[in-house]
C-alpha cells in the first residue's frame, strides 16, 4: 500500500531514528498506533482530512477487513511501515509532506476578513449548528451561558431541557466557563480536569468542544493581533491536568489543538471563518466538519463558536 | 424490583457513531431505566455513580474502557444487553461497506454522469444557489430545504419552466418519480395515476390509499407547499399537469393542494379544462363548486381524493366517500364501547399529529362537528394557541410546525417531541386523543414504536384516576414500506388503540365518540 500524504513532525522524527510501536484501535477508516514514547499515530483513510502525526493511505479499504489488530507490532522505517505478522507494507517515500502547525495571519497569503464580516459568518454558524448539527452532544449545555456571553441567543430554545447527565455535569461546566472567560490560568487546570471526558465517543463530547475552545483562542489571537504567547498559556492550563482523564486519542487530540495543531478540515473551517474567503467555503468545511464522528464535529464548532464569540466580545469591550 | 445490569469490555474502542447508535438502541429495551454507554473516562464513572447505575467494577474502569451500565427490571438478563450490542456492532460493520458519496453536485455528476435529477437538503441559504446550479445542469430538482425566499422560489421556478425542467420545492417533502421515493414517500406499487402535490403528507395520504384499493401511481410530482400562493402563480403544478398529460402511463390526474389563492386555482382550473384525462382536485376544505365549474371532480377528504381517482382508473361510478370502511353498526358499537367508559368531565379532543396536512384536514373534517379547534396552525386566528407548549380545550397540534422543529428533526423523523408532550400533560378533561403514524422511506424506523410507551403510560395514568383515554389514530403506510404495516397496527391494537383505515375515518370515528358525549 502506498501513502499520499505524512505529517511533516512524524517523517522528520521517522528519518531520524527507527520507530516501533503497536497498534492501540482499529476502526474502518483509520487505525492508531502507540509508539515506544506513548505517543499516537493515526493511519488515515483515504476520506478523512489530514491531521496532526497522521499518515493518509491512497488505497480505499477497510482496515477491519485488512485483519489488524489491537496489539500487532509495527517498525517505522525510513521509506515504508510494516506490520509485523501480516504481509502489509505501507509505503511512504512519495507521500506529500503535511504541515499540523497552524497557519496564522503573520502569513502574507491570508488576507483578514472585517470583524462584521466575522460575526456575520459566526451568526451563519449558530444558524447551522441549530438547523443541521447533532444536538445529543455538548449542544444542551450551550444553554448555561445565555446570561455569560453575549450575542449567543440564537442557540437557545426556552424547550431545551437538560437531562440528567447535563444536570450532572452543569454547574462543572459553568465553573470551568467562568475560569475560561476570565482567563484565569489558575484554576483552568483544575476546572478544566473535572470536565474533560464527558461524554459518549471515543473523543468525549466535552473534549471536543474543548479543542475548539482552544484551536479557536490560537487563531483568534492571530486574527486580532493579540499576544500569542498569552494564548498558549491560556490552552496549556486547559490541558494541564487531563492526563488518564480521558481516552488516550481524545488526550492527544487535545494537546495538539492547545498548539492549534487541528486536522485539515478544522483548520479550513477556521481559516475561512477569520479570512476573507468566499463564503461557499466556509459552509463546504461546516460541513466537512459536521460530518467527523457522531457528534464530534458539532461539539468541535459549538467550541469554535464559543471560542470564537468570547474572544471577539472581549477585544471589542463587550 | 430493579437492579444494577453491566457490561465491560476491556482496552475496547468503538467509534462515536456506535456508540451513539448502542446508547439510544440500549435505551429502548423493555425494561431499562436509566443506561449509561461510553469509555470508562473519571468523568463518565462519576456520572454512573450520580446516576446510580454503578459498582466497583465500574469505578475501576480506566479511559480506554468501555463500558454499558443501566438500571433495569430484574427479569432483563445482561446477555440481552450484550447481545444488543453484538448486533449493533455487526450491523454497523455491513452498514460500513458505504457507497461512494460525492462531497459536491460536480463531483456527483462526475460519478453519476447519466442523472437527470438532484435532491437537494442544504440549509436554506445556501438551496436557491445549489438549485440554481442543478438547474443551469439542465437536471430536474426536488429541494428538500426549506427558508428559501419566496423571490427566490419564483426566480428558479421561471428558470425551470424555460427549461421544461421540473423544481419542486422549495420545502418538498415527497415525490416518486419512475417509481423511485424521494424524501418522504411510501413504497406505493406502480400504476397509472399521477399526482401533483403541494402538501406532504396529504399526497402521501393519498398514494397510500390508492395503494391500498390495488392501484398505483405513474408519477408522483411535488411542488412545494407555496407554489399556489399568488407570488409563485402555481408555476410548478401547471408544470407538473402538462408532464401528466403528456405522459403515455397517466390515466388519470390528481391536483392536492391546501386551498389555493383565487386567481391561482381559476388559473390550475383553467389547465385542466378539457383535460383528456379525468382530473380529481382536492383543495383540502376549497371551494367544491369552483373546481367542478372546470369539470374537474372535487373531493371531501383526501381518502375521496384516492377513491375516486380509483373508480375513474377503473371507469366505475364517482361518488363522494364520506362514511367508513366498516359497517355502519360496527361503528356504531364501537362508538358506544367507547362512551361508556368516560367520566362525565370528560369531553374534549387531543389531535397530535406528525403530519401537517393530516392536522388540517383533521381540523377541517371536525370543526363544523365539535366547535372550534385551537392549534399552533388554527383555522382562523382566534384559535391560535396562547403558548404551543399547552394545549386547551379541543386541542389540534402538528408537530411537524417550526416551534416544535427548531433545531430539531421533523417529528416523521424524531417524534420525541410527541413523546414528551403527551408525557408532560396530564388534562382529565380529555376524551379523545387522535393521531396520525406515518411510515414510508424518510420516516422513523419504528414511529408506532417510539409512540407505545407514550401512549400506554398516558391511558394508565387516566385510569388510575378513574378516567378512559381513548385513542384513535390512522396509519399512513403500505404493506411494502420499510416499517412493516401490519405489525404497526398489530401493536397498536394490542395497546388499546382504534387504528382506522385512513385519516378521514380516524378523525370521523373520533367526532363521532365526541358528539355522543355531548
Amino acid at each position: 500500500m502506498n501513502a499520499t500524504d505524512i505529517s511533516k513532525e512524524l517523517y522528520k522524527v521517522i528519518q531520524d531514528k527507527e520507530v516501533r510501536g503497536q497498534i492501540h484501535s482499529v476502526f474502518d477508516n483509520s487505525f492508531n498506533v502507540l509508539d515506544e514514547n506513548s505517543k499516537l499515530i493515526s493511519f488515515l483513510g483515504p476520506n478523512k482530512p489530514m491531521a496532526p502525526y497522521s499518515i493518509r493511505i491512497k488505497e480505499k479499504i477497510s482496515f477491519l477487513d485488512l485483519g489488524l489488530e489491537k496489539g500487532q507490532q509495527l517498525t517505522f522505517f525510513k521509506d515504508f511501515v510494516s506490520i509485523g505478522s501480516t504481509d502489509i507494507v505501507i509505503h511512504y517515500n512519495k507521500a506529500l509532506l503535511w504541515d499540523s502547525s497552524p497557519i496564522l495571519f503573520q502569513d502574507k497569503r491570508l488576507a483578514r476578513d472585517s470583524i462584521e464580516n466575522v460575526f456575520t459568518k459566526l451568526s451563519l454558524m449558530a444558524e447551522f449548528i441549530l438547523n443541521e448539527g447533532k444536538k445529543e452532544g455538548i449542544f444542551p449545555l450551550l444553554k448555561t451561558l445565555k446570561d455569560k456571553i453575549k450575542y449567543i441567543d440564537k442557540l437557545f430554545d426556552d424547550t431545551i431541557t437538560l437531562s440528567k447527565k447535563e444536570d450532572f455535569i452543569k454547574d462543572r461546566f459553568l465553573s470551568f466557563m467562568d475560569s475560561y472567560i476570565s482567563e484565569d490560568v489558575e484554576k483552568l487546570p483544575q476546572s478544566a480536569s473535572k470536565v474533560v471526558g464527558y461524554g459518549i465517543g471515543l473523543t468525549p463530547s466535552m473534549d471536543d468542544f474543548l479543542s475548539g475552545i482552544m484551536a479557536s483562542r490560537i487563531y483568534l489571537s492571530s486574527y486580532l493581533n493579540l499576544d500569542l504567547k498569552k494564548a498558549y498559556e491560556i490552552n496549556e492550563a486547559i490541558i494541564k491536568n487531563i492526563n488518564n482523564k480521558t481516552t488516550l486519542v481524545s488526550q492527544e487530540m487535545m494537546k495538539c489543538s492547545s498548539r492549534g495543531e487541528v486536522n485539515e478540515d478544522f483548520r479550513s473551517l477556521i481559516i475561512s471563518l477569520l479570512a476573507n474567503r468566499g463564503i461557499d467555503d466556509f459552509y463546504k468545511y461546516l460541513e466537512k466538519v459536521s460530518d467527523f464522528g457522531e457528534t464530534s464535529g458539532t461539539d468541535i464548532i459549538c467550541g469554535v463558536y464559543i471560542g470564537s464569540l468570547i474572544m471577539l466580545n472581549e477585544y471589542l469591550g463587550g | 424490583m430493579s437492579s444494577v445490569k453491566y457490561e465491560i469490555r476491556k482496552n475496547t474502542y468503538y467509534d462515536s457513531v456506535t456508540l451513539m447508535l448502542i446508547s439510544k438502541e440500549i435505551k429502548k429495551i423493555d425494561g431499562v431505566k436509566e443506561a449509561l454507554v461510553g469509555m470508562g473516562t473519571d468523568l463518565n464513572k462519576e456520572l454512573a455513580e450520580n446516576l446510580a447505575i454503578s459498582n466497583d467494577d465500574i469505578r475501576n474502569l480506566s479511559p480506554n474502557d468501555f463500558f454499558v451500565t443501566v438500571l433495569a427490571d430484574d427479569n432483563v438478563q445482561i446477555e440481552t444487553i450484550s447481545a444488543e450490542v453484538d448486533k449493533l456492532l455487526s450491523n454497523k460493520k455491513k452498514s460500513n461497506e458505504s457507497d461512494y458519496m460525492p462531497p459536491t453536485l460536480e463531483s456527483a455528476l462526475k460519478h453519476e454522469p447519466e442523472s437527470n435529477i438532484v435532491v437537494i437538503s442544504v440549509a436554506g441559504e445556501y438551496a436557491a444557489a445549489e438549485a440554481k446550479k442543478a438547474l443551469n445542469n439542465n437536471l430536474h430538482v426536488m429541494l428538500f430545504s426549506d427558508n428559501v425566499s419566496i423571490e427566490d422560489e419564483r426566480e428558479l421556478k421561471e428558470l425551470a419552466c424555460q427549461k421544461g425542467l421540473l423544481m419542486m420545492g422549495p420545502d418538498c417533502g415527497t415525490a416518486i418519480i419512475n417509481n423511485v421515493p424521494l424524501a418522504f414517500a411510501n413504497v406505493v406499487r406502480k400504476g397509472h395515476i399521477g399526482i401533483v402535490g403541494a402538501s406532504g403528507t396529504g399526497t402521501q395520504e393519498v398514494t397510500v390509499i390508492i395503494d391500498k384499493l390495488g392501484e398505483g401511481v405513474s408519477q408522483v410530482i411535488g411542488t412545494g407547499g407555496r407554489d399556489l400562493k399568488a407570488e409563485i402563480g402555481g408555476l410548478m403544478m401547471l408544470q407538473g399537469i402538462e408532464a401528466l398529460k403528456n405522459d403515455p402511463q397517466t390515466k388519470v390526474i390528481v391536483l392536492i393542494s391546501k386551498p389555493p389563492a383565487e386567481e391561482v386555482a381559476e388559473k390550475v382550473l383553467k389547465a385542466i379544462e378539457n383535460s383528456p384525462k379525468p382530473v380529481v382536485v382536492d383543495f383540502i376544505g376549497g371551494d367544491r363548486k369552483l373546481i367542478e365549474k372546470y369539470g374537474a371532480y372535487s373531493c371531501v377528504s383526501l381518502e375521496d381524493a384516492a377513491r375516486k381517482a380509483v373508480a375513474l382508473l377503473r371507469g366505475e361510478e364517482v361518488r363522494d366517500f364520506e362514511g367508513f370502511s366498516l359497517p355502519d353498526e360496527e361503528i356504531e358499537k364501537i362508538v358506544d364501547r367507547e362512551v361508556a367508559k368516560f367520566d362525565k368531565t370528560q369531553k374534549y379532543l387531543r389531535a397530535y399529529y406528525t403530519g401537517g396536512t393530516l392536522a388540517d384536514e383533521a381540523m377541517k373534517l371536525l370543526s363544523s362537528s365539535i366547535g372550534n379547534i385551537y392549534s399552533n396552525i388554527p383555522l382562523t386566528p382566534e384559535y391560535k394557541l396562547e403558548d404551543v407548549r399547552v394545549s386547551k380545550e379541543h386541542t389540534c397540534i402538528d408537530f411537524g410546525d417550526d416551534e416544535f422543529t427548531r433545531g430539531k428533526p421533523h417529528p416523521m423523523i424524531d417524534p420525541v417531541s410527541r413523546v414528551e408532550r403527551l408525557m408532560k400533560e396530564d388534562d382529565e378533561e380529555v376524551a379523545v386523543l387522535l393521531m396520525d403514524f406515518v411510515l414510508g422511506y424518510g420516516s422513523h424506523e419504528d414511529p408506532v414504536g417510539e409512540m407505545l410507551p407514550a401512549i400506554k403510560e398516558a391511558k394508565e395514568r387516566m385510569a388510575k384516576k378513574g378516567k378512559y383515554l381513548c385513542v384513535v389514530g390512522s396509519v399512513c403506510g403500505t404493506e411494502n414500506d420499510p416499517q412493516d404495516l401490519r405489525e404497526s397496527q398489530r401493536r397498536l391494537e394490542e395497546a388499546g388503540v382504534i387504528v382506522m383505515p385512513s385519516n378521514a375515518q380516524a378523525v370521523r370515528l373520533a367526532g363521532l365518540i365526541l358528539n355522543k358525549i355531548k
